[in-house]
């Protein structure tokens, strides 16, 4: 798995989920914590 | 599991259409006031973060994160697909509640970043008056913090007055030149034209060349 993370470029990184709270499109309030406790692929994009 | 956080001033209703459009099955969260990727230290996007079940987050990619990479994908499916590690149990959430937020303003009312927070969660839950309140104050405390002013922004489009908006990003920007979030979001509100209904990359290039003085 070491070599396809290489691969993909992505470098090790340090620290936690940040503690924020963010809108689901149906306008919930969600804590980015509350996915603690399964693996998470967080992609963060913009429209623009 | 695969979660995208879209950052984006205008909130929910300017990126519904592309989560729409994509057809999307995975979780979509919104980002109006950058306050994720201003915790990850990231003043560009797209990003990538993989997390383990303790939410420790073990591999990033700040800026040029392409998601659609073939790389990208198989080294997703291997994170997610290995065996789960002997990790420290999950970090501890306390429940979110306004009122400890508001204790904890109440507790340190100088605390800039601790208004910024609940000034965010206001906003979030649309209480916009509040949160004007709590922003305006931490601004006071702080006025060289452009978290302050990108959520300051971020309010101001959601109480339809673009303009005030604008005024903020742009002493955001003076304050870091760098933040290539802001300044699209500048661009974004001046120029709709040139982002929808398709995003106009070599006015992006000239306009930044123009902004550079180069």
């Amino acid at each position: 798995m070491l070599a396809l993370i290489a691969a993909a470029a992505l470098v090790p990184a340090a620290g936690v989920l940040p503690d924020v709270t963010l809108t689901t499109m149906d306008g919930k309030a969600v804590r980015l914590r509350e996915y603690a406790g399964r693996k998470v692929i967080l992609f963060n994009w913009a429209s623009w | 599991m695969f979660v995208a956080i879209a950052a984006d001033a205008n909130g929910v209703a300017a990126c519904k259409p592309f989560y729409d459009k994509a057809g999307a099955k995975f979780e979509t969260l919104v980002d109006p006031t950058n306050a994720f990727g201003r915790a990850m230290n990231a003043n560009v996007v797209p990003n990538g973060l993989f997390a383990d079940e303790s939410g420790r987050i073990v591999w990033s990619k700040i800026g040029g994160f392409e998601v659609r990479d073939p790389k990208i994908i198989e080294a997703a499916d291997a994170f997610l697909a290995a065996p789960r590690a002997d990790l420290p149990p999950p970090i501890e959430a306390p429940p979110p509640t306004l009122e400890a937020l508001r204790a904890q303003v109440a507790a340190s009312p100088r605390d800039a970043a601790l208004r910024l927070k609940l000034g965010q969660r206001l906003l979030v839950e649309k209480r916009l008056a509040d949160a004007r309140r709590e922003l305006e104050t931490a601004l006071g405390l702080d006025a060289r913090n452009g978290g302050i002013r990108q959520t300051l922004a971020s309010l101001e489009l959601e109480a339809k007055r673009p303009g005030e908006a604008v005024k903020h990003l742009r002493e955001a920007l003076k304050l870091e030149p760098d933040n290539y979030i802001v300044r699209k979001q500048i661009w974004l509100i001046e120029h709709p034209e040139r982002f929808h209904p398709e995003i106009d990359w070599a006015w992006q290039r000239d306009q930044l060349k123009k902004e550079r003085g180069g």
